[in-house]
């Protein structure tokens, strides 16, 4: 009796979520079967779907092998926007959430105050911003006070860093907010027993708290690194992609070849390969989430 | 004279149900009869007419928000009033009011459209759009306060596709070029007439007056700069394309100066003019940050609003100069079209007959809307008024100067919204650096040309 019952029980969590694994599974995998198959087809937008023409990997091959192809050019510009963008972020977070950490009284308030950039509507901060890194715009006003003169925020050389900083600005509070939570859970015996071994400081920081909270550090990436690839709304309401190609990432690449330019074909393709780059990029780093959980379960174990 | 009217009164239902439409369901047969006592070339009894025909029927219009909608909104409840067709307006974005015509194809849920010249081909394509000749042509359906062909001829010819008319223009704007009368008297400037002057007149604005700078356009990569990349290929001889073969000819010696001339335009334009929208170009004239500018002539009535603009009253306008092979400036524009899925097409055509009558020109231009008929342009009261009149009818001349070789700043095609914007990404870059000019005419070239292969 008694082996039936647990192994029947083994199979309720399983019965508990599939139907919400079904519902979004169905969903998305109906979309991305459309999705790719659209990616394998010439097809202009607008045109009925009967006329689309079967191309295999034509789409693909222009893309990555065409000298034509904006898909090398906006990578780049993807991964720099990216890379940039969640590494100063988490820089800042970790040293704010340190600092954070200290105050004493009114932290509710703090943050929710930190909180307001995030709350605020991405396209409306973009809005905003583009505003703000006008020539003679109130970003230039300081820069002009404080170097003697003024940049030109919307050259190929600066638009896409004001964005950056637009985007660091509005997020940043994600990982204040995570890591001081993460912090404040951290075990405090740990910490006492490292004092008393003579520990303190940087090395409290790097071998005690920096390790601990890496499972939290590494979900933070994730949901950041995937946001980010896709940003569009503060890009593309700042600079819609220019000047000439600077600010173009893989989302504005694709809004404008299938909703601008009408080629719906390679739009689908481009959106395949960045899902195909999310993907890869979530499971490396759920990988490496996975590992550091073992370790830090094997170190409680000893 | 009755005879005559109740003859094109027939003929009219006739067309009616040639066409498969309307009168049969909105007016039973016994109503036919009952307006063959009006004149229809009388306003009043016009809507008395229409009345008796279409009363209680209503019309649903698909529009950008623009300030045309705005003024055509304010004087439709009078429309309402007088002959009891009801309008109801879906006012939307522009990029989403095409994106929604694109998506519904040739089964519209509305009768009547607000279109413009590179929705029209994909419209026409899939069935979408009404082709308004039989209309137009009917006497009786284009009464004397109308006045259809009043109406600019430049904007009627933009809103045809393979020699067909499929919509009303109703709002219309050229490329020409403004400047400061005030500065340029005070350094004792002459209006440059060639593109030669125009670029030595900006570096002369540039080097006279350093905090200011001396040209103004829009540059944005895509349909931007595409378009004022267009305005100004044609003066250099450039072209996108052959009108006798159909063949792209974007790599010609034409385009290549039409493009280095724009690059060097760049250093006596504003910070960050490599990325300008139409908005940035034209605050960056009414701010005074700028001394001339190239751009859409909807921009001056803004210009001449002096709440908003230190140009106001200072401002002249000219048109296009000429390049080493013309002047030639485009024309673009809205218009109203009817669906061929509507089931109202004839209280359709009375709305849109109304709504852009010579009768309605005085308070739909009062109310914010935009000149588009040849009356009022050429009114000299109104000349006295608006600075800037007699110079869009110039501008529109070489614009219908273009039109008339088979040219235009639009290439009547479905496949065009993936030209534009190729052009008009390529020739960003090549403006920024990013590539040079040969490789960018060469990329349009080869990009425009594959669009073609299947």
């Amino acid at each position: 009796m008694q082996p039936t019952q647990k192994s029947k029980r083994r199979f309720v969590p399983y019965k508990l979520i599939s139907p919400a694994f079904l519902v979004v599974f169905t969903l998305s995998a109906y979309c991305l079967f459309w999705l790719i198959s659209i990616s394998m087809s010439s097809w202009r937008f607008g045109a009925p779907i009967e006329s689309a023409a079967f191309v295999g990997l034509g789409n693909y091959k222009w893309l990555l092998f065409s000298k034509d192809s904006l898909f090398w050019v906006s990578l780049k510009t993807t991964t720099i926007y990216t890379l940039g963008t969640v590494t100063a972020q988490l820089l800042l977070g970790l040293l704010i959430a340190l600092l954070f950490n200290r105050i004493r009284y009114g932290r509710a308030l703090y943050t929710a105050l930190l909180l307001i950039p995030m709350v605020l509507m991405p396209s409306m901060v973009g809005l905003v911003a583009r505003m703000y890194f006008y020539d003679k715009g109130l970003v230039n006003y300081f820069v002009e006070l404080i170097a003697g003169m003024r940049v030109n925020w919307a050259s190929t050389n600066y638009a896409l860093i004001s964005a950056m900083l637009v985007d660091i600005w509005e997020y940043t509070p994600f990982f204040i907010v995570i890591l001081s939570a993460g912090m404040q859970a951290l075990p405090q015996d740990v910490y006492e027993a490292a004092r008393m071994d003579g520990s303190g400081g940087a090395h409290l920081f790097f071998c005690i708290t920096l390790p601990l909270l890496r499972p939290l550090i590494i979900t933070a990436l994730v949901l950041r690194l995937m946001e980010s690839l896709r940003i569009f709304d503060v890009i593309y309401t700042m600079y819609a992609g220019g000047p000439g190609t600077a600010t173009t990432t893989l989302p504005l690449l694709i809004y404008r070849q299938t909703m601008v330019a009408h080629n719906a074909g390679t739009g689908s393709a481009i959106s395949i390969l960045l899902i195909l780059i999310i993907f890869v990029l979530s499971l490396v780093l759920m990988f490496m989430f996975e590992r550091a959980r073992k370790t830090l379960s094997e170190g409680e174990g000893q | 004279m009755k005879r005559i009217l109740s003859l094109c009164l027939a003929a009219m239902l006739l067309l009616g149900t040639l066409v498969g439409c309307a009168p049969k369901e909105v007016a039973p047969v016994g109503n036919e009869a009952d307006i063959s006592g009006y004149d229809l070339n009388d306003f009043d009894q016009w809507c008395e007419a229409m009345k008796k025909l279409y009363s209680g029927s209503s019309v649903t219009i698909a529009a950008a928000s623009h300030p045309s909608t705005t003024a055509f909104r304010a004087i439709s409840a009078e429309f309402t009033e007088k002959t009891g067709i009801e309008i109801v307006w879906d006012e939307m974005q522009e990029g989403s009011l095409q994106q929604k015509l694109l998506m519904e194809g040739g089964a519209s849920a509305y009768d009547v459209v607000m279109t413009c010249p590179e929705f029209i081909p994909s419209q026409v394509e899939m069935g979408g759009l009404l082709e308004l000749d039989d209309f137009i042509n009917d006497k009786s359906l284009v009464p004397a306060w109308f006045d259809y062909e009043d109406l600019m001829e430049a904007y009627r010819l933009m809103l045809t596709y393979g020699g067909k008319q499929y919509a009303v223009p109703f709002a219309g704007e050229t490329v020409f070029l403004m400047y400061r009368a005030d500065v340029f008297e005070e350094l004792n400037l002459t209006v440059p007439e060639t593109m030669e002057q125009m670029r030595q007149t900006a570096m002369e604005l540039k080097q006279l007056k350093p905090d200011s700078a001396g040209m103004s356009m829009r540059l944005q990569l895509g349909w931007e700069f595409c378009y004022m990349y267009s305005c100004f290929m044609f003066p250099f001889g450039g072209r996108f394309m052959d009108p006798e073969t159909n063949k792209m000819d974007m790599n010609s010696n034409g385009n290549r100066d039409a493009l280095e001339y724009i690059n060097s335009l760049l250093p006596y334009g504003p910070a960050g003019i490599e990325n300008y929208s139409f908005e940035e170009a034209w605050s960056a004239f009414m701010s005074g940050d700028a001394l001339m500018m190239v751009e859409a002539s909807a921009a001056a009535p803004e210009i001449e609003n002096a709440e908003k603009s230190v140009a106001a009253g200072k401002t002249g306008y000219a048109k296009m100069p000429a390049g080493p092979a013309g002047a030639y400036s485009g024309v673009w524009g809205w218009g109203f079209g009817i669906t061929s899925s509507s089931k109202n097409k004839d209280a359709a055509w009375a709305v849109i007959a109304y709504l852009t009558s010579k009768q309605k020109q005085n308070e739909y231009v009062a109310n914010g809307g935009i000149v588009s008929r040849a009356s009022m342009l050429m009114d000299e009261g109104e000349q006295a008024k608006y600075p800037y009149y007699s110079a869009i009818i110039e501008t529109l001349e070489q614009a219908a100067a273009l039109q008339a070789q088979g040219y235009g700043v639009v290439l009547p095609l479905p496949e065009w919204a993936g030209i534009s914007d190729v052009v008009g990404t390529v020739g960003a870059r090549a403006l920024v650096g990013e590539i040079s000019v040969d490789e960018a005419l060469e990329s349009m070239q080869s990009q425009t040309e594959s669009m073609f292969a299947n």
